[in-house]
């Protein structure tokens, strides 16, 4: 089969999952040419590949005709198989839940009533296979007159020199607009100006961190960071509360993210059941928060003599006490699994995890089970809530997205001092191989347990932030799923790397509430791209310096970004 | 490295072009423009042009989706009937709708949502009981009202709530009647407890036993299942060791329809009868329960049924979605009366100012939605009492016969 | 250095001591607990043999899916975290070739008919998993065979997530309920111990799947290449095995195995949903891993341990039902504190993980 056939059908793979799970008939009227546009991507993405190195401009274009032909005639016939289906009156959801001629006919660019009456003209089709031709031939196109040549361009010495200065600039343009876009009376995006100032803050703060890296280290990164972190500490007081309380929930998970590292980047420790500790941080400030909530505990108050109406404790009160409990759940975890190693690790954590949630779930007399803690109290600050201390500057979910920007920096900077230090050295022993470590003179058991200690410290802080955000916690606030996000973030992020989890941390926490919008396509878009963010870089956005280095000198031997393809 | 920084940074630069274009789509479910949004604290300003925002949170995953569908498919008729109407003082009602997915954790982050949107007047919903004790401190801070269509655990209204109400009928009527029935009309004495752990079917469960209890009858077991398990056998196994009579069971379709189908298959509970709720009033348990589901019995609130109106309702909504509304779910008149009920308290509070805008005071609503009353829906004449129970209607008792809910007992047969 | 070497190695031996201790000690205390409290419930003996009969069940499904998380794991060191998606996409497959059937009337026909259809719905859900299984690997795996180890858990996490949610928009969130036909609906009645037909085919299927499995592994040319390459993929590469066909082949057998245990699950417990994998998937690889993860009879005994535990457990130990996971997980926990490499040991290969 010639390649440019397999494209074609490849194309047309992809172009009918997105019929079979309803996307034209989300988009509505325009569904032909936005499909047609996406396709036109996708075939430059992989002509590129398949044709690009030997291709003359004729022969991409040809290719680029070929296979989208070839994809239009297929879409096509699938759109005319269901269309006269649904026209005769058989009804195709029962099994394909969303073929429904409101769909079919979006990919057809007639109204339904034509689909269910049988009255698709011809010329329709014809108008498919045109458009997605159209599509081979615009991504062809893009191929023969930008080529490869676009890494190149920007490669040139010039280029890197002003490219630098635009690319350190552009938080700070950004973060210009962020701030004018919340002026009262500026009639911008009028419609959903929210969501597109969550973008452009979560594209802010991204982009901060890749200017950071383009600085040189030294005088000028110091002024860049301090620049860039009064920048960041101005956002709380200019986003909304949606806007912040999506920020908020960011760096909740990079506080988890960063406690994460230390015990997965630094230490090699594979821990599934990461969530345990933030549910235990959470649990603790939900229970000397709201004791009335928890049938156990009020009782017990009761009988003492004590009521239970109000909090025991404030946020700042009870913050050592979440951090105690978290620590010794992390201890009394780390025991037991000192002898495990790789996946037997992560196997009894993920249990840990799951055995924490489900006495949460079933401990109904101390938990409240599944009905949940609630009116957990939010954090003020010397007894005043936010809006009084800050004078109306700062909304309640402002103010928890400046604790935990404020506690993500604390977290990171000790984070980072650890790694330099000796422990953090033992760690990366450690994690490189067991054995010859305890020979070269680490203490395993005490390296272990401070990693694991340490770790769940961390979370149990970003536990008890994310109970005074949420108000309400359930036992299934703290899922696996929870691990699995906090352990994605890293790893998307770039293993080892704090800047990488913050920006892995925006990536996945903060852009699936800007795809709000679509929100049945949310998980989809957002599981496709684990996959191939893995395939198209395995070490993560912005990897540690470590293990870039590690990549760059490593190439023959492990190859670990090295993308090998054992055959065809 | 530093070029392939370079080239990464560049290519932010396009995403922020992309950012635009994004930013020009329109995009369905938005918090709309600034200058609707409040700047008088405690109001909701709303400039002309602009729509009359209603939340939603309706259970559109988790265990009940085809009824969480149905009530939002019932809500959005309302609004279609709204608008219609010519909404109000010029001004269209808009439907939020939201996935509270019939638990908690979803109901909290929606709640969250709302809360965080200040052009959200008042919401309905949610489904479950728990999604809704999900929504609640969030809701009572932020001050927005709301009316559920189908939660029906007792602690959901209550007097420390003002911004609480529904249009569903407690559950301490409908544990006390499913009680009741078993006891003095099915003559059993000795019954098993069974719930799924959620607030609605733990809830109900504790009501039905403690009548059960009150009446001079037994309980063998008081047990419980999580939403979404599938294989009951070494449960019901446990339970009938005991022998029971009657198992009643609280929670949602599914979990119940595999209880009255494993039931058959376990020693012990051969002739074991088998009740549940109106969780379970679905085409869904039929579905799972199988050919076990002949001779079951479940209960349902309903409201009372205004023919007229419901015949109206039915063919707007066969006409819009395709489908019979019973086919999905049963509380669609529920949520239809629950968004008529917010309407007609907003037109009760709702000001035109001097600049065209209609202002709507946080505090009124919240009141003016209690004081309705003598409001015709489709389950009967909405009122509502001080504590925000607004239903009408009674529990009614079904028994499954040839595949279809046969009503047995209860409201409107007496 | 010799003398730290022999602190480390006298330090090593008491800790060893230590655990085997507390391991009796634990060991005696959920003995006591099984006699003061589970026994003394009064449960007649038909009680427990019918728990017994439904943790077996339980075990046979969780056996067939844990021989493909142990098959690919021996080979490729990586948990497949989707092979519970595979699953649950053969039940899906499994549900619409039982409504084509019941269409065509099959379902009613002659019991030969009955088997005869029973076998293709069986071979549909088979086959659609097997393409399942080799388009992951082929898409979301083989990419990443020289990445280091946590990257492919992460792409197979994402592949899980991908394939529930896709099943969720595809087929919609309602589940589905298959229809059993008369055949093997009911079961045998021994007494008072209910034995249902499905249960028994599961486990009788779990265990001929599994005896063939280890005679294809043990006996077979293709068998002594997937040795080959889970002890050595270079040298098995250097001796003229094909890498990829093996691999590829591996992925085909464990995604055979786990689309007949989703049929089965469909008809044994009748509902179908795009998260019904989820939890299985979980507790086969739990199984897997407490036998001794790559270790072919390890999962098998594995995964009846596990089902046993959650049938009986709650009620032996006098444990509310709910808690029968937390039972499964702590046992796990247990087992690999103090057999940290599962309890048969790793044999398909004897690489440290």
């Amino acid at each position: 089969m010639p390649k440019t056939i397999r494209t074609g059908l490849i194309a047309f793979a992809f172009l009918s999952y997105l019929i079979f799970i309803g996307v034209p008939g989300r988009i509505g009227e325009n569904a032909l040419p936005i499909l047609a546009v996406v396709a036109g991507l996708f075939f430059w993405l992989n002509l590129r590949r398949e044709v690009g190195r030997k291709g003359d401009s004729v022969h991409v274009l040809r290719a680029g005709l070929q296979a989208g032909a070839t994809a239009g005639l297929l879409i096509a016939m699938e759109s005319g198989l269901f269309a006269t289906l649904l026209g005769n009156g058989v009804s195709i959801q029962p099994v394909f839940d969303k073929i429904v001629p409101q769909n079919i006919a979006a990919l057809l660019g007639v109204r339904p009533g034509a689909i269910a009456q049988a009255q698709v003209p011809l010329l329709r089709y014809l108008l498919q296979v045109v458009y997605f031709t159209g599509s081979g031939l615009l991504g062809a196109l893009a191929v023969a007159a930008v080529g490869a040549s676009l890494r190149t361009y920007f490669s040139r010495p010039a280029m890197v020199s002003a490219g630098r200065w635009l690319v350190i600039a552009l938080p700070f343009v950004l973060l210009a607009i962020v701030i004018y876009l919340g002026l009262p009376n500026v009639k911008l995006f009028s419609t959903n100006r929210g969501t597109v100032r969550l973008l452009l803050t979560l594209v802010t703060t991204g982009s901060g961190l890749f200017a950071l890296r383009l600085t040189r280290p030294g005088r000028e990164r110091m002024a860049v960071a301090t620049l860039l972190g009064l920048g960041v500490l101005s956002m709380p007081f200019a986003l909304d509360q949606f806007q912040n309380s999506v920020m908020g929930i960011v760096f909740i998970y990079v506080m988890m993210g960063l406690g994460l590292n230390i015990v997965v980047g630094y230490a090699g420790l594979l821990d599934l059941g990461y969530v345990a500790f933030f549910a235990i941080g959470a649990y603790t400030y939900a229970f000397v928060s709201a004791p009335f909530s928890s049938p156990f505990i009020r009782s017990l108050l009761l009988d003492l003599g004590v009521s239970a109406d109000s909090p025991l404790l404030g946020y700042w009160m009870a913050l050592p006490l979440a951090m105690i409990t978290a620590t010794i759940g992390g201890i009394l975890l780390g025991i037991p699994v000192l002898r495990l190693r790789g996946d037997y690790l992560a196997i009894v954590t993920l249990g840990f995890g799951e055995i924490i949630r489900l006495f949460m779930l079933n401990l109904g007399e101390l938990t409240n089970g599944p009905r949940g803690i609630l009116q957990i109290s939010q954090p003020g600050l010397f007894g005043l809530a936010p809006d009084a201390f800050s004078s109306g500057q700062l909304s309640s979910q402002g103010w928890i997205f400046l604790l935990a920007l404020l506690s993500s920096a604390l977290i990171a900077f000790i984070a980072i001092r650890l790694n330099d230090s000796r422990l953090g050295r033992a760690w990366i022993a450690m994690q490189e191989d067991e054995d010859v470590a305890q020979a070269t003179g680490v203490h395993l058991v005490r390296t272990k347990l401070l990693a694991f200690a340490i770790g769940a410290t961390f979370a149990g802080l970003a536990g008890q932030l994310y109970a005074a955000r949420q108000i309400n916690i359930f036992p299934e606030n703290f899922s696996l799923f929870v691990s699995i996000d906090a352990l994605a973030l890293i790893i998307v992020g770039g293993i080892g790397s704090a800047p990488g989890i913050v920006l892995g941390a925006l990536a996945l926490k903060g852009l699936p509430e800007v795809l709000r919008g679509v929100d049945e396509y949310r998980i989809v878009t957002f599981a496709a791209l684990l996959v191939i963010m893995m395939i198209v870089r395995p070490a993560g956005i912005l990897p540690s310096a470590r293990r870039r280095f590690e990549r760059d000198s490593s190439d023959l031997d492990d190859g670990e970004d090295e993308i090998v393809v054992n055959s065809g | 490295m530093q070029t392939r920084f370079t080239t990464l940074g560049l290519l932010l630069v396009a995403a922020l072009a992309l950012a635009g274009c994004v930013g020009m789509a329109p995009v369905a479910s938005e918090p709309p423009a600034e200058e609707a949004a409040v700047d008088m604290s405690g109001k909701v300003v709303i400039a002309s042009g602009e729509k009359i925002r209603i939340g939603g949170s309706f259970a559109l995953t988790g265990p009940i989706p085809d009824p969480g569908k149905d009530i939002r498919q019932g809500a959005e008729i309302a609004i279609d009937d709204l608008n219609a109407a010519g909404g109000l003082e010029g001004f269209m009602f808009d439907l939020v709708a939201e996935d509270g997915a019939c638990d908690g954790t979803q109901g909290t982050n929606v709640g969250n949502k709302f809360a965080a949107d200040e052009t959200i007047v008042a919401v309905t919903g949610g489904t479950c009981s728990g999604e809704t004790f999900g929504l609640i401190p969030i809701l009572l801070e932020a001050r927005i009202p709301f009316v559920s269509p189908s939660a029906t655990n007792p602690d959901i209204t209550s007097s420390d709530c003002d911004v609480c109400n529904r249009v569903a009928l407690s559950d301490a009527l409908q544990g006390v009647v499913d009680a009741d029935f078993a006891f003095s009309d099915l003559g059993v004495t000795k019954v098993a407890v069974v719930h799924d752990n959620s607030d609605y079917g733990k809830g109900l469960a504790e009501i039905f036993q403690n009548h059960i209890l009150a009446l001079g009858g037994e309980v063998t077991n008081f047990e419980g299942v999580q939403v979404g398990d599938t294989d009951f056998r070494a449960l019901l196994a446990k339970v009938g060791a005991n022998g029971p009579e009657f198992i009643f069971f609280g929670g949602y379709s599914t979990e119940a329809g595999l209880i009255a189908q494993q039931m058959t298959e376990a020693p012990g509970l051969e002739n074991t009868l088998f009740m549940s709720d109106d969780g379970a009033y679905t085409r869904q348990y039929l579905d799972a329960a199988g050919e076990a589901a002949e001779g079951t019995y479940v209960s349902f609130v309903a409201g009372a049924d205004a023919e007229a109106m419901n015949a109206d309702f039915d063919a707007k909504y066969l006409d819009k979605y395709g489908v019979s509304p019973d086919d999905l779910g049963p509380f669609h008149g529920q949520s239809y009366d629950s968004v008529k009920l917010i309407a007609a308290a907003i037109k009760e509070v709702a000001l035109v100012d001097s600049g065209g805008n209609l202002v709507i005071d946080r505090e009124e609503l919240i009141s003016a939605i209690r004081a309705v009353e003598g409001f015709d829906g489709l389950t009967g004449m909405i009122k509502c009492d001080e504590v925000g129970e607004c239903g009408a209607g009674g529990v009614q008792i079904f028994q499954v016969e040839g595949g279809a809910f046969n009503q047995i007992a209860g409201f409107g047969r007496e | 250095m010799a003398r730290h070497a022999e602190t480390a190695q006298k330090l090593r031996i008491d800790e060893q001591a230590a655990t085997r201790y507390i391991g009796i000690a634990i060991l005696a205390l959920i003995i006591w607990r099984v006699i003061t409290v589970g026994l003394a419930e009064g449960y007649p003996t038909s009680f427990w043999i019918s728990q017994a009969l439904n943790g077996m069940v339980l075990g046979g499904v969780y056996a067939l899916v844990a021989l493909g998380y142990t098959l690919v794991y021996g080979i490729l060191f990586m948990i497949n975290f989707a092979h519970g998606e595979v699953m649950m996409l053969g039940g899906i497959a499994g549900f619409f070739a039982l409504q084509f059937a019941q269409g065509q009337g099959w379902m009613e026909g002659p019991w030969l008919v009955v088997v005869v259809a029973l076998l293709f719905i069986m071979l549909i859900g088979m086959v659609t998993s097997v393409l399942i299984g080799m388009t992951l690997e082929r898409l979301a795996y083989r990419p990443l065979r020289q990445a280091p180890r946590l990257v492919p858990l992460i792409s197979a996490i994402g592949a899980s997530l991908f394939l529930q949610y896709s099943v969720l928009l595809i087929f919609g969130v309602s589940p589905h309920s298959y229809r059993k036909p008369a055949l093997i609906s009911g079961g045998l009645r021994l007494g008072n111990v209910f034995i249902p037909y499905t249960g028994a085919i599961i486990f009788i299927t779990s265990v001929l799947l599994m005896l063939a499995l280890y005679f294809i592994i043990q006996r077979t040319k293709l068998g002594r290449a997937m040795r080959a390459v889970a002890e050595d993929r270079s040298t098995a590469a250097l001796m003229g095995v094909d890498v990829d066909a093996v691999i590829v082949v591996t992925f085909m057998l464990g995604s055979a195995l786990a689309g007949a245990a989703g049929v089965m699950l469909g008809f044994h417990n009748t509902v179908v949903k795009f998260n019904s994998g989820f939890m299985p998937g979980l507790k086969a690889f739990t199984a897997a891993v407490l036998g001794g993860i790559g270790n072919i009879p390890g999962a098998m005994f594995g995964a009846l341990v596990l089902g046993l535990i959650e049938a009986i457990g709650p009620s032996a130990l006098g444990i509310p039902t709910e808690y029968k996971d937390v039972i499964a997980f702590t046992l796990l926990v247990l087992i690999l504190i103090f057999r940290p490499s599962g309890l048969f040991g790793e044999v398909l290969s004897e690489k440290k993980a």
